[in-house]
């Protein structure tokens, strides 16, 4: 009888209060602090002190840490924690200890649903997608905007810590293909892809978001109508933004690429400009005359704005090579002030293997700009020193490893830069083609596939990391310290799918084990090209869309995952 | 909800600390009973036992099972089956998080935690499902471990990592053809320093080296040729291949061949370790294998996954091209197969063979490759095939689906942009031992690519435009047609019509699918008796009847009348009985029924006075074209395909020949009767 008494008081008295207590405070350890989420409301008022725990004297923090709040349950202290230290919060009434990890952890702030924010499901026959993403850092805290569009020409701008939406519009019926804040985010930069071709400059300082200027890119690289404007490949041959980037004094860099045929025969124009900012007035053009018969893949400016390197070549919108086209793939560097072309090179293709150069992302200059580095479909990677047009350093990254005939080659497209190093990710084995998922055969990926090379600028290695997937898109913050690498892969197989972003603390010394920090998942799919880092490299934004599983059901939402 | 998992957890480690003893005491429980305390009992119980069973009315799941091993970069965790794992947590042995991992779905078999573990430390993971319940496993990392790996791939992809640090050698089998040229892939992986590794790779008697690679020494001691080299590895987890070409001996076949290779590798500091790894060789030759390997089917179109699409031309791409120049050719994804084949191979054998399958379209006369059908040249590397890997176990039917890529515009030499051109082209599959340069198996299959039938658009307008006319020629001229004949005449006309209708239509009607299901397309032979021969003996006995015998042209020529409009007659009653009875009045029948009479009554006017001979000539001449033009309305209307063979067949047997026939039969019933009538 007793012992049943004591089973009861003790279940109810004592288990279910030290449950409850525990429970009370959880904290997250990230990258730039760490996350206290409480389960009762907190007061606006919030009393929080952090202290370290050493040999049980708990000692004050030497800085304090600056407090941001989510909301009622969530408070972010930013502070420089060490691994493996006891760290004191005191919130309020509410005291906890924990040992901090060896890493920091992703911490989810909030998911934004898109579906109904951008009209996805307004056209049911074809749904629209989200396709561009674009992520300012404010100058004062909270005043971060981000900025989703689709392919049907929905945009909306957010407030990424609280989910708030802060303008919503439909600026075309074109696909949004590039979107960048002004580095003071006071206006938005949209790139649409369809007939027009516009540049649309949106002033976002009034209450209610405003056109301040637009530019239509088809008087210089002209219009086309696809044969079938309703196919879902359609938006293709309409002329459109390649590559935008925003400069530190406000103006606009846009590379705006047509591809087309006509009668069968294929064309190209492509034309690089720079906007001044507020006025919307075309500072320069590359090429001055007319616009250039070749396929500006993309380029990239050094954070001074002085140096631009870009890469072109005659494309691939057709079987065979045109024989006034020489196949050759060229390194272009310009004075981004004035767009005059300081030096360009040719970059010859693998004849062995192929009949002309393309690039896909293949080309990022160093901060500093002092160095480029560029990549080749071919697989070839090149450093050049931002003055001599001859390469300071070359590597076959994944060119073909040739078994029984067959090449085997990797894709390697996505570059980066910082003052440090050169950044190369390859990805998945393209020829020969997979079939048949699942099935067993060989495992014949390219032995320097799905990596990312860490190179210095003299060409020497410095670390690698072998990726869980295939890469989706690689960004940099502004200061160098952290790289965030979306992988994901369109696949039905439980085993591949993997998607999410893999996050990496450049500063970090040591090897690739080192700088990996964390690969936060995701239910759905990642698209190439929609994740954002801030500026500070404090937020991340990826865009998550439905998967489908062979039982016809959908993996994932159309959202963006905000982290920190 | 944390509230919620927590107590849930405290739930479950009060119930595991009780379960004993609760079973210990429940003799206690009845002692109580029975003396009376009952109900305090109860109100003391109660509660308790409503807490625990709210703790244990969780469904129970299955017991998770996982294993954990240590590799360079962490540890593996491998779950057995589809885990409900919400939460992956390593801890070190001071409880400190090393690595963790969410999971948003299911993870996958195996999951990697990484992080830098140290030398027998004890190391703590948790695995937290779905339904809150944590599973722990402790496990110390090894105290030795042997960094790095050493492969030698042969083929190149088909040999199982080893990066597991607790053996050092690493076996593997490998199938290569006698004779020939192979790839060996060597592949070493460094572990988490820099080092400097010695490569040496030997190879037995039976094989030599093709081409050296730069930096690499050979030495042959005795009857092994010994490679070298070295390299340095300047930072972690770097990868270093390289490939070697070689040749195996014809006729030195050993039993037991291998090639051995070790690694010997040297930190900055001087500490050394090795890594080994053997490749058993079985030497076979061609017909050896090619004995127990066979191409069972090859499908095409198939999808994807290998599914034959049986609603499909079989090897045939068709293109809808548009047919005037103007329209412009319709936007495709180049990167995106237009169909897929599909080789079924037979794998008689028992051990596993790597095969690598290509298909390449080329041109029947001149060989060519066909730059069209060709896969982008942007992501075929120069090979313009088709190719796609498998591993064929042994007794086992595999099915690899090839993509065939169409191209409807191309620059050809550099010139301007062409169409592709339609027409007979030939898939060259073959079927290589992954790693060897030999080709074991090879087939050939047609190809088709077809256009839409410009010729079929053509006779079907004229067919449409003819019967058009002619119907409303009828309409407007329809007195005198009837006014040319008697009552009598147009009496036995309808009787006729309806003998027709009741001893052709109605059995072919009825029949036709019954003997096309049993005799497929050669039913023709047995239908067209009676579509063509038993009809045009009915038709040619009516026409004699009203017209007269030929053969008898002054007798004839005194009797004539008008004579035109019989056919025409017979056919219209035909048609309507056929479409009230049968649903047979389809806008396809009407063209045809048209343009049928509109030849047979032109061919009867150029020849009714002429022999019953030419009448059959004619009449038959006549219903071939009507047969043809009847196929190039199914063929236009109905986008339907048939083998050449088969048209000629109806056009020539049952068009002309059963019809001749028919008219011949027809001419000595119709005599009877006119002399009758006469």
């Amino acid at each position: 009888m007793k012992r049943i008494q004591f089973l009861t008081l003790f279940s109810f008295l004592i288990v279910l209060p030290i449950g409850i207590a525990t429970a009370d405070l959880n904290v997250t350890w990230v990258r730039t602090g760490a996350v206290l989420e409480t389960e009762g409301k907190q007061n606006v008022d919030l009393k929080i002190n952090v202290a370290t725990v050493s040999n049980g004297t708990t000692r004050a923090l030497a800085e304090t840490p600056t407090v941001q709040q989510f909301d009622a349950n969530r408070v972010l202290l930013q502070f420089a924690w060490q691994p493996n230290q006891s760290y004191q919060f005191r919130l309020n009434d509410s005291v906890t200890t924990a040992i901090s990890p060896l890493k920091p952890e992703p911490y989810l702030i909030r998911t934004v649903e898109l579906d109904g924010l951008l009209s996805l499901m307004e056209n049911l026959r074809q749904p629209a997608k989200p396709t561009a993403l674009a992520l300012g850092h404010g100058s004062r805290p909270n005043t971060e905007k981000l900025a989703i569009a689709t392919d049907s020409g929905h945009l909306a701008i957010l407030q990424p810590l609280t989910g708030e939406t802060l303008w919503k519009t439909r600026i075309s019926e074109g696909y949004v293909r590039r979107m960048a804040f002004s580095a003071d985010n006071a206006r938005l930069y949209i790139g649409e892809q369809a007939a027009d071709g516009f540049i649309y400059c949106y002033d976002l300082t009034t209450d209610k978001s405003t056109l301040r200027w637009k530019y239509r890119t088809v008087d210089d690289i002209e219009t086309s109508t696809p044969s079938n404007p309703d196919s879902v490949y359609a938006w293709v041959s309409y002329p459109g933004p390649a590559c935008m980037r925003t400069l530190t004094n406000g103006d606009l860099l846009v590379a705006s690429v047509h591809a087309w045929t006509e009668n069968d025969t294929p064309l190209k124009k492509s034309q690089l400009y720079r906007f001044d900012g507020e006025t919307g007035e075309v500072t320069w053009k590359w090429p001055r005359e007319h616009a250039g018969a070749k396929v500006i893949r993309w380029f990239d400016v050094s954070a001074d704005s002085k140096t631009l390197a870009l890469v072109m070549d005659s494309g691939h919108n057709l079987q065979g090579n045109a024989a006034n086209e020489s196949g050759n793939g060229k390194l272009t560097v310009l004075n981004a002030e004035d767009g005059t072309e300081k030096w360009h090179v040719d970059i010859e293709p693998l004849r062995e293997y192929f009949a002309q150069v393309t690039f896909w992302r293949g080309v990022s200059i160093s901060p500093d700009g002092k160095f480029i580095n560029v990549t080749t479909d071919d697989g070839r990677a090149f450093i050049f020193d931002v003055n001599k047009p001859e390469p300071i350093w070359q590597e076959n990254l994944t060119t073909p490893l040739e078994v029984s005939g067959i090449p085997i080659v990797a894709t390697s497209g996505t570059i980066g830069a910082t003052n440090a190093e050169s950044l190369f990710v390859t990805g998945d084995t393209y020829i020969p083609y997979h079939l048949r998922k699942g099935a067993q055969k060989p495992s014949a990926g390219h032995p320097n596939g799905m990596t990312l090379f860490a190179y210095s600028w003299n060409g020497e290695k410095s670390w690698q990391w072998k990726l869980e997937n295939m890469p989706q898109g690689l960004r940099i913050d502004a200061i160098d310290r952290y790289a965030v690498l979306s992988v994901s892969k369109r696949t039905q197989d439980p085993n591949e799918s993997l998607h999410g972003v893999s996050v990496f603390d450049l500063k970090a010394e040591g090897s690739g084990l080192a700088k990996y920090l964390y690969t936060y998942r995701t239910e759905g799919q990642l698209p190439y090209d929609t994740l954002a880092i801030s500026a500070d490299g404090t937020l991340i934004a990826i865009v998550e869309v439905p998967i489908a599983m062979p039982d016809e059901t959908f993996q994932g939402k159309n959202r963006v995952h905000i982290l920190y | 909800m944390v509230i919620g998992r927590r107590l849930s957890i405290i739930g479950r480690m009060v119930i595991s600390n009780q379960q004993s003893a609760i079973g210990g005491h429940a003799e206690g429980f009845r002692l109580l009973t029975a003396d009376g305390y009952k109900i305090e009992k109860i109100l003391w119980g109660l509660p308790l036992l409503v807490f625990l069973l709210s703790c244990a009315s969780t469904p129970k799941e299955e017991p998770l099972s996982w294993k954990v091993t240590f590799f360079s970069l962490g540890a593996k965790v491998q779950f057995d089956a589809a885990a409900p794992v919400q939460h992956l947590n390593a801890f070190n042995s001071d409880g400190v998080t090393v690595a963790q991992l969410n999971f948003p779905v299911s993870p996958r078999q195996t999951e990697s935690l990484y992080f830098e573990w140290q030398a027998g430390e004890t190391y703590k993971f948790e695995a937290t499902l779905s339904t809150g319940d944590i599973s722990v496993q402790t496990i110390t990392a090894p105290r030795t471990y042997t960094q790095g790996n050493l492969e030698i791939a042969i083929p190149y992809g088909a040999a199982t990592q080893s990066d597991s640090g607790d053996t050092l050698e690493n076996d593997q089998k490998a199938l290569v053809l006698s004779g020939s040229e192979m790839t060996a892939t060597v592949l070493v992986t460094n572990g988490n320093t820099p080092t400097t590794f010695e490569l040496k790779l030997c190879l037995p008697s039976t094989l030599t080296v093709v081409r050296l690679p730069v930096g690499w020494k050979s030495e042959t001691i005795d009857t092994v040729t010994c490679l070298s080299t070295t390299d340095r590895f300047r930072i972690a987890s770097e990868v270093w291949y390289r490939e070697l070409v070689l040749r195996t001996s014809e006729t030195n076949r050993s039993d037991r061949q291998e090639i051995s290779g070790t690694v010997h590798f040297t930190t900055d500091v001087g500490h050394t370790w090795k890594q080994q790894a053997t490749v058993q060789l079985r030497v076979a030759t061609v017909s050896e294998i090619a004995e127990n390997l066979s191409i069972e089917s090859i499908g095409m179109p198939t999808d994807a996954t290998g599914t034959v699409d049986r609603k499909q031309r079989e090897n045939t791409i068709y293109y809808p091209r548009p047919l005037f120049s103007w329209l412009r050719t319709p936007q495709t994804n180049a990167f995106e197969p237009t169909t897929y084949q599909t080789v079924r191979l037979h794998n008689q054998g028992e051990e596993t063979i790597h095969v690598v399958v290509s298909s390449t379209n080329i041109d029947t006369k001149s060989g060519e490759i066909i730059p069209f059908l060709a896969p982008p040249e942007t992501a075929n590397g120069g090979t313009n095939r088709s190719v796609a890997f498998a591993s064929l176990l042994g007794g086992t039917v595999t099915e690899i689906p090839l993509p065939i890529y169409f191209h409807p515009v191309y620059l050809k030499h550099g010139n301007q942009p062409e169409p592709a051109i339609p027409g007979e082209y030939v898939r060259d599959i073959a079927v290589k031992v992954w790693g060897s340069d030999a080709t074991i198996l090879c087939e050939q299959r047609s190809l088709h690519l077809i256009v839409p039938n410009q010729q079929a658009l053509l006779v079907s307008l004229l067919a449409i435009i003819g019967s058009s006319i002619g119907f409303a020629l009828v309409l407007r001229l329809h007195k005198q047609i009837f006014a040319g004949f008697t009552t009598k005449q147009l009496i036995v006309i309808a009787l006729f019509s309806t003998t027709v209708f009741v001893a052709v239509m109605v059995p072919s009607t009825l029949f036709l699918n019954l003997i096309r299901a049993v005799l497929g397309p050669i039913s023709v032979l047995l239908t067209g008796l009676i579509n063509e021969t038993l009809y045009y003996a009915l038709l040619t006995a009516l026409l004699i009847y009203i017209n007269g015998d030929p053969e008898n042209a002054e007798v004839t020529n005194r009797k004539l009348v008008k004579g035109s409009g019989v056919i025409l007659l017979v056919s219209a009653v035909r048609l309507l009985l056929g479409g009230v009875t049968f649903g047979l009045f389809t806008p396809m029948a009407i063209v045809y029924t048209g343009t049928s009479v509109l030849l047979l009554e032109t061919g009867f006017l150029c020849v009714r006075r002429r022999s019953l001979l030419a009448w059959a000539v004619v009449l038959g001449v006549c219903d071939a074209l009507s047969v043809y033009v009847d196929f190039q309305l199914s063929i236009l209307f109905y986008r339907l395909f048939y083998a050449d063979w088969y048209i000629v067949l109806r056009i020539l047997i049952e068009g002309f020949v059963y019809t001749f026939i028919g008219v011949l039969l027809g001419g000595r019933l119709g005599k009877g009767l006119w002399r009758v009538a006469d």
